[in-house]
């Protein structure tokens, strides 16, 4: 009896001391639970921070059972930091802002070409945020991407989230989460790659679409790459699981890949003062389309000319995008300064101040392999 | 004036202090580490195996002499003023700990778990609930974490398995980057952090079976744990590790698995866990050296004592950085360190030489 007592006891302290004034205050129909945040800067250099969250009012009162679709509302708050600006919701909808179930951060193209050192400690220092959660910018503003709607319903943050995760099937898409962010952000080059963000409008519908991908220089915004490119900057930094390619392999004729399998390897080397990166690419993959009629049977030498064809077109415009990244954007979106500053480390110790010419002077020697696993509904004669 | 006899296994004893040490490695905090490079977390932990080993030779000769007796028994069997004035050493030495331990875990629950919270509730019944655990009893204690360990152990794999898709090698950077010295300091502070050391000091000769195995097993089990887990901080999170105050915390919270994320919930009852076994076990050592040397009152009374002034020192402690900067110091760590663990050990072995000596010029 004296025992179940002593545990009676230890759940009632329990539910008081681990709830403490949450019980109480902050409940969930108290908070505003945050889906999205923007950020902008004014012309009067504050912050404009749009904030997409779930509308928990109307969704109480919705008989609609559909959770997955839950009523949304945005905000637009201005303040000297992030923070005043958030906290500054509570104003406007008299609840507390909830981000810890915040799915993506947006950040709109005045801060990416200027000032993102200033809007990123707030994500970092702050235990609500997630360190997992999804980067973006906006081609022109954060809020524009927020508020935009198809039909009477805003485009939900969640769903942008699901687009860029969707990585992980489509190397079109690089995703970056804020903790991969800040990892590349600390870096002796501070140079990365982010997905980038635009509104597109079609037939009076309005769409949140991925175009691309945008590469940085120390913190600031270079240049687009578009989603083709974006396969190869994926294959580079062997990030790549799973995508389609689709390149001419013969006159007139159009191959479709799914690739199944990839990895690359790569390496650097120092030779007379200049770095040389040897690039190895990988890939498995089966045969989705062959434009140009149904055949039943195809030859294996057509097989093999597949494969080297594709071997080309990725090794062609993995060299094109790495001219690009270093010559023309001056980014290291991909990390080959840390390869040298890992394997080459008195060379990088001695070039760190220099490290963009290094890199624009250094050779890049890209080896790709690809291997036809399947051909789909056809046999090999 | 024997501290009580209650004895445990080898096994139970070295268990208890695996999670008295996985406590430390896994509310270890980036602060101690700022001039070290990512790469030379996974090769500290390897000095510290040679330091820890180094720093218990002492001991070694002190429990070959005598195996029934601990430390301050011995020195009671010479002098009663000594053996007083060194267990008030070894009691606030423990206090100490026991404070630190608590208000690591006030920090974490009160920076991660509940920022909005007055922690003074989860505080007291923290603090209770250690006691209750001293109040069962060193037997009490090294079963709870044989059986806590089966939860620990496999909740830590589990959690480093479903980060193994997300490393990246590329986050590793070149060892020794600025040289030892920085790679040696960190792994000295890390011997510094192990109050584990100065319990092995006075429990030893409450355990059974083959103490120097599994002393070496859990030198090595703690080693190991810790490069493991600096391994997938470093190439999972890369420099993002050192912006975290709690990095192994942001690491489990990255952890995936199916449908299942945010693993950290698992990491906080393995934390919860552990914190449990060290705090109730500091607690009880303080008891139970209060009882043997200054025995007018019962156990049970030294327990309530000793748990109104540690939540009296981590109430003043909890809620204020500067005073927990203040206590958690690993230059007080360190020297407590070596004075408990090296220098009282060593004084009883040279006047044990010069007594041998004295005796064999008589005879």
């Amino acid at each position: 009896m004296r025992k179940v007592g002593i545990v009676i006891l230890a759940l009632i302290v329990s539910i008081f001391s681990f709830n403490g004034n949450e019980i109480f205050k902050k409940d969930i129909r108290n908070r505003l639970v945050i889906q999205g945040i923007g950020i902008d800067v004014e012309d009067d250099g504050k912050y404009s921070v749009t904030i997409q969250a779930i509308d928990t009012d109307a969704q109480s009162a919705s008989s609609s059972d559909d959770a997955s679709k839950p009523p949304l509302k945005t905000f637009n708050v201005k303040g000297d930091t992030i923070y005043t600006a958030i906290k500054s919701v509570t104003e406007l909808e008299g609840k507390l802002p909830l981000y810890s179930q915040n799915r993506i951060i947006i950040l709109g193209k005045s801060i990416t070409e200027e000032n993102m050192d200033d809007v990123i400690d707030f994500f970092v220092r702050d235990v609500e945020n997630s360190s997992s959660v999804c980067i973006a910018a906006a081609e022109k503003t954060a809020s524009e991407i927020l508020k935009a709607k198809n039909g009477e319903e805003y485009i939900s943050a969640r769903n942008i989230e699901i687009a860029i995760n969707s990585s992980e099937y489509d190397g079109r898409i690089f995703r970056m989460q804020l903790y991969e962010l800040i990892n590349r952000y600390n870096s002796s080059t501070k140079d990365f790659a982010i997905p980038l963000l635009s509104v597109v409008e079609k037939d009076k519908e309005k769409s949140v679409e991925i175009t691309g991908t945008a590469l940085f220089n120390n913190t600031k915004y270079r240049e687009k790459v578009s989603k083709e490119e974006t396969v190869f900057l994926n294959m580079l930094y062997d990030r790549i699981n799973n995508s389609a390619l689709s390149y001419d392999y013969e006159d007139g004729k159009k191959v479709s890949l799914n690739i199944i399998e990839a990895k690359t390897k790569r390496k650097v080397r120092v030779e007379n003062g200049k770095p040389t990166f040897e690039i190895l690419i990988k890939l498995k993959a089966d045969i989705t389309e062959i434009n140009g009629g149904v055949s039943a049977k195809m030859e294996l030498q057509e097989i093999d000319k597949i494969s080297r064809a594709g071997e080309n077109y990725i090794k062609n415009d993995s060299e094109k995008l790495i001219y690009k990244m270093y010559n023309g954007y001056n980014s290291d979106a991909v990390g080959f300064g840390r390869l040298l500053y890992i394997h080459e480390t008195e060379f990088f110790k001695e070039n760190e101040k220099n490290l963009d010419s290094v890199l624009q002077n250094s050779k890049f020697e890209v080896e790709v392999s690809l291997e036809i696993r399947r051909i789909g509904h056809e046999f090999v004669v | 004036m024997e501290l009580s006899k209650g004895k445990i296994s080898a096994f139970q004893f070295f268990t208890m202090l695996f999670l008295s040490r996985t406590l430390t490695t896994v509310t270890y905090l980036s602060s101690y580490t700022e001039n070290i490079r990512l790469s030379d977390m996974l090769i500290q932990p390897f000095f510290r195996i040679i330091i820890g080993s180094i720093i218990m030779i002492p001991l070694y000769f002190l429990y070959k002499r005598n195996t029934d007796k601990n430390l301050l028994d011995i020195v009671n069997s010479k002098s009663k003023l000594v053996a007083r004035g060194l267990s008030i050493i070894f009691v606030l030495f423990f206090f100490y700990f026991t404070v630190v331990t608590i208000a690591r875990l006030d920090l974490f629950a009160g920076t991660i778990v509940f920022p909005e919270t007055d922690l003074t509730y989860i505080l007291i019944f923290a603090i209770v609930l250690c006691c209750y655990g001293a109040f069962l009893g060193f037997e009490a204690l090294g079963r709870s974490s044989v059986i806590s360990s089966a939860f620990v152990i496999p909740a830590l794999i589990f959690i480093m398995i479903t980060l193994v898709k997300k490393v990246d090698f590329l986050n590793l950077t070149p060892i020794f980057y600025n040289g030892v010295t920085p790679v040696v300091k960190v792994a000295i502070d890390s011997v510094g952090q192990t109050v584990e050391y100065a319990i092995i000091a006075l429990a030893l000769p409450r355990v059974t079976g083959n103490v120097k195995k599994g002393f070496f097993i859990w030198l090595i089990s703690q080693t190991f744990l810790m490069a493991v887990m600096f391994f997938f901080a470093c190439t999972v999170m890369g420099n993002f590790a050192s912006t975290q105050l709690f990095p192994f915390h942001t690491l489990a919270s990255l952890a995936e698995f199916a449908m299942f994320s945010r693993l950290d919930a698992i990491f906080t009852s393995v934390w919860i866990m552990c914190a449990f076994i060290k705090a109730g076990l500091l607690i009880y050592l303080q008891s139970d050296i209060l009882t043997t040397y200054f025995g007018k009152f019962r156990r049970t009374t030294f327990i309530f004592a000793i748990g109104i002034i540690t939540i009296i020192a981590n109430l003043f402690v909890s809620g204020q950085i500067k005073w927990f900067n203040f206590i958690d110091n690993s230059m007080i760590k360190i020297v407590l360190t070596l004075i408990t663990v090296v220098l009282i050990p060593l004084l009883v072995l040279m006047l044990f030489r010069k007594e041998k000596r004295v005796c064999e010029k008589l005879e």
